[in-house]
């Protein structure tokens, strides 16, 4: 159901006596891409894609620099990893209110949420990957990491409903479609009980057991993940019957893994000739996957090879798609999202997000509304 | 860097049995010179300033000349060796932010039932007289304890008078209180008393052991010693019965070791006879000496001859107390066997206790101060369960006692195991307890390398007796 | 130390400093104690030996990679120590002119 475009908070009454309105003026029904991102130094942005405007902008209560975003499943409620990686903020996107806050720090402790943060696929629970540093008179004395795991209707001073032991050097958190799974991105992927973070599955990365191939360069921090649900991302290998001297040593692969088979494969597709630093792969077309960083790139996941590749007018680091597949969002760094055909990687469009001001590392959701 | 100098401030040398034992005091580090790092160490003694192609010709066939360069690096390391040109910057002065609470120290009543010559609290009552802490202060207490804690995970509780068992009723109270307070926050608990021992009987025996008390037992030695000083408010001695309660108590407390704290004054020198009448005739697992704290015009002070025939005592104590190390027993004699504690970790102090810092004293009126030797003076409180702990000045005193630069401890080779001494000694003495006790500092620094002695022999002979003896028992700071 | 045998403690902390091939875990990616303690290099060159395949421009990488601490201590530590920083210049190819140097607070 396409909403007005909100200028002011408006009471349930108004806005369903709104939508009536619209639908007796036969507004389309399906929902409508929408980009969930922020930028310097708190701002969380909401966009239509389609039309390339950003149509809310909301401050993040309290200090910012935010990085991970992820949604409630009804699309209503966003949530920021703020405060300099110490607190997650959930905001109402129709009032602009806060509705949700965990702040990470204990006493005598300092925590910052490393980055992997997701949602249940319900929406009850939310959570995050934690770094304890433990502060002595003297000393810092690094403690165990964690994954924090929130009730989202825990509230503003929201306290973990639970702490699973984590895998150190964990940097994204996904859910499979189940919800009974938590795959845990870190030298390998760990695939845990949420319950209760018990190891159920190893998915061998940087440990693969390749003959003839030193460990893969593994580099990925951002959640783009949810129009296909597959986890895509780029790794580097260095194959060590090759000299290093030889092109042909160096290879670039895909790593994917399906959140609702839990299928998982790494393939090299090219020898290495770009960075790439994120992926997102196509719902509607899902052996295509689309990479970016300073090209963007497009590859053949069913037959392992590269399709396309054009430069970028700069770095981007994020990238999602639409649902139907037909344009790619290029966000993270500096002010606009960019946006690219699919089929000929021509560039269509640019949002300029207000305020002037750097994306940074933050991720691009995207949510329907 | 062509010219070097030593940094005769940071580094101690001791002989022990030919050995030579080197005091990092940045650091309270220990270490064995071998032949070349002594050769080299005399050879920069020798002049204000040496070159290191001077030591490389001074040693030329004599010493490897890589070992002498490793030599040199590991002193400049170590910060023993200077480039002789470098200026070096002031250290930053230490800054106190945060300092949780671990010990409360609760003065239950001032009352006494004795009255020792050499008591130094102020406050001191008849015990008809004294003034009772109520249990709602004391629980304050123990809620400030524990709010402040933070995350430390064991709390300390120290009953204090006047004699504490005067408040016996108001003891378990506060007992069942705290340990409630901490079951609920599951911190672990950890109570101590300090008592005359004349009001012990069975009933309270047993409860002290039930709710595993540190105790301390305030006994000056044999009959001659303890009743030249310890009387009771009549005027009599009171060794007779100090010394039945000791002996009962020590047949059935269970819990935890029991020492005695003997108090050194006037006329009582003889601490080799004191620590075997304490431990070898009542049994008392350890026996802890000091020195009265007394003004410099006080006829009860320790003069500078008994002073010398207490520290020529200590060192045969000491002398007792290697040898039982030795043979793997541990000889009871605590101020040795704290200095051991403190070398064996390495202790590095910057302030001389945790009074302020980790410590607190809670008098009868809710007020906060330093540490139970302070509660009754005219020394200003540093706050009060009800209006909290003054940081402010609780901050700036503690950091005015941590800046020791200019001063005279500033290079003295035990700056960082004495730091300045204890504030209330120093304010007996001298009316300010800021400056640092410098009329034990010759006594200390020799107190202190006989503790290097000590400790490099049990190091040489039985290294055991550390992990049995030493290890489990942390030092002060 | 080879020719300062350590006795105590301490004295072995050194030792264990000194040591080559320490088997501990490096834990320092893992705890924002400050910038300086993230160990990401290849800032200055990229894995090609080259800086074509840098962020392009500089400017669209310094936040990305500064604020979650990501880059060696080329900047201040806007986490933990200069938070800051960047106030007054959100977009760093605008704004780049009026980042300022830090100094220690007294």
């Amino acid at each position: 159901m396409r909403t007005p475009t909100p200028r002011s908070p408006r009471p349930a009454g108004a806005r369903l006596a709104a939508l009536a309105a619209l639908l007796l003026a036969a507004a389309p029904l399906a929902a409508a891409d929408f980009l969930l991102t922020t930028t310097k130094p708190n701002q969380l942005h909401l966009v239509d894609a389609k039309a390339r405007a950003t149509v809310r902008s909301i401050t993040i209560p309290g200090p910012g620099s935010p990085v991970s975003v992820a949604a409630s499943p009804d699309g209503r409620i966003a949530y920021v990893l703020t405060n300099r990686l110490g607190s997650i903020s959930g905001i109402d996107l129709d009032s602009g209110a806060e509705v949700f806050r965990a702040d990470f720090d204990e006493p005598g402790k300092r925590i910052k949420g490393m980055f992997g943060m997701d949602l249940s696929p319900d929406g009850r629970e939310l959570v995050i990957m934690q770094a304890v540093t433990r502060l002595e008179q003297v000393e810092m004395v690094v403690e165990a990491p964690r994954i924090a795991v929130y009730r989202t209707d825990a509230g503003l001073q929201a306290q973990p409903d639970r702490l699973l032991p984590a895998p150190r050097r964990t940097v994204l958190l996904l859910y499979n479609d189940a919800g009974d799974r938590l795959y845990a991105v870190s030298w390998d992927i760990e695939v845990l009980d949420p319950r209760d973070g018990r190891r159920i599955e190893t998915l061998k990365a940087m440990n693969w057991e390749r003959p003839n191939y030193a460990p893969p360069d593994i580099f990925g921090v951002w959640g783009q993940y949810e129009q296909a649900r597959v986890f895509v991302n780029p790794y580097f290998a260095l194959r060590t019957d090759k000299s290093p001297d030889d092109p042909a040593a160096w290879k670039t692969g895909m790593l994917t893994l399906d959140l609702n088979s839990g299928e998982y494969r790494m393939d090299d597709f090219e020898e290495t000739a770009a960075i790439m630093f994120s992926s997102v792969v196509n719902p509607v077309k899902r052996d295509e996957a689309f990479s970016v960083y300073t090209q963007l790139t497009k590859t053949d996941l069913a037959n392992d090879r590269l399709v396309q590749r054009v430069d970028l007018d700069h770095t981007y680091y994020t990238i999602n798609i639409a649902a139907d597949g037909s344009e790619v969002y290029l966000g993270g760094t500096m002010n606009d999202i960019a946006i690219y055909a699919t089929d000929t990687l021509e560039k269509i469009g640019t949002i300029d997000l207000p305020g002037d001001a750097d994306m940074g590392t933050t991720w691009v959701r995207v949510i329907q509304r | 860097m062509s010219a070097l100098r030593l940094v005769h401030e940071n580094l101690h040398e001791v002989g022990v049995d030919g050995r030579r034992v080197l005091l990092h005091v940045p650091t309270s580090a220990l270490f064995e010179l071998d032949a070349v790092a002594g050769a080299v160490l005399d050879r920069c003694r020798q002049s204000a300033t040496v070159a290191a192609a001077d030591l490389e010709r001074r040693f030329a066939g004599e010493l490897d000349a890589d070992a002498v360069a490793a030599t040199v690096q590991e002193f400049l390391q170590l910060d023993l060796l200077r480039d002789a040109a470098a200026i070096t910057p002031p250290r930053p002065p230490v800054t106190i932010h945060d300092y949780p609470l671990s010990t409360l120290v609760l003065n239950v009543d001032t009352g006494c039932n004795l009255a020792c010559h050499y008591c130094y609290k102020e406050d001191l009552a008849r015990p008809a007289a004294g003034r009772r802490m109520t249990l709602a202060t004391a629980e304050r207490g123990v809620d400030l304890l524990l709010q402040q804690a933070g995350d430390r995970r064991r709390v300390n509780l120290v009953f204090f008078g006047g004699e504490p068992l005067l408040a016996l009723d108001l003891i378990r109270q506060v007992t069942d209180y705290a340990e409630r307070r901490c079951a609920e926050s599951g911190t672990a608990l950890d109570l101590s008393l300090t008592t005359n021992a004349t009001l012990l009987d069975d009933a309270t025996i047993d409860w002290l052991d039930a709710h595993r008390f540190g105790l301390t037992v305030s006994i000056d030695g044999p009959a001659a010693a303890h009743d030249r000083h310890r009387r009771s408010v009549g005027g009599g001695g009171t060794h007779a019965l100090v010394s039945a309660k000791a002996r009962r108590l020590l047949e059935r407390y269970r819990a935890r070791p029991v020492g005695a704290r003997v108090t050194l004054a006037a006329g009582n020198t003889d601490v080799v006879a004191i620590h075997r009448h304490l431990r070898d005739e009542l049994g008392f697992f350890e026996v802890g000496f000091a020195p009265v704290t007394a003004a410099d015009d006080d006829r009860l002070r320790l003069d500078d001859a008994e002073l010398a025939t207490v520290f020529a005592g200590l060192r045969e104590l000491a002398d007792d107390y290697l040898a039982a190390a030795l043979a793997d027993r541990n000889s009871g004699f605590s101020n040795m066997h704290q200095v051991i504690t403190d070398l064996h970790e390495g202790t590095r102090k910057v302030l001389p206790c945790g009074a302020g810092l980790g410590m607190l004293a809670l008098d009868g009126g809710g007020d906060l101060h330093l540490c139970h030797r302070f509660v009754g003076t005219e020394m200003p409180a540093f706050g009060s369960v009800e209006h909290g702990i003054d940081r402010a000045r609780l901050g700036r005193f503690l950091e005015t006692a941590a800046a020791r630069d200019g001063s005279d401890c500033a290079t003295c080779r035990i700056r960082h195991l004495c730091a300045g001494g204890c504030y209330h000694e120093a304010y007996a003495r001298h009316g300010d307890p800021l400056q640092p006790t410098l009329h034990y500092c010759t006594l200390m620094r020799d107190w202190i390398d006989l503790g290097l002695e000590v400790y490099a022999r049990i190091l040489e002979h039985n290294p055991d007796f550390l992990v049995r003896h030493v290890a489990p028992r942390r030092g002060l700071s | 130390m080879n020719h300062l045998k350590p006795l105590n403690k301490k004295a072995r902390l050194f030792e264990q400093a000194a040591a080559a091939g320490r088997s501990d875990e490096v834990l320092m990616m893992q705890s924002v104690a400050g910038c300086t303690t993230t160990l990401d290099p290849g800032w200055e060159v990229d894995p090609f030996g080259g800086v074509a395949a840098l962020c392009q421009p500089m400017e669209a990488d310094l936040y990305g990679c500064s604020d979650p601490c990501w880059w060696p201590a080329q900047v201040p530590d806007t986490i933990n120590t200069y938070p800051d920083w960047s106030n007054g210049a959100p977009s760093a190819a605008q704004d780049w002119r009026k980042l300022q140097s830090v100094f220690p607070k007294k």
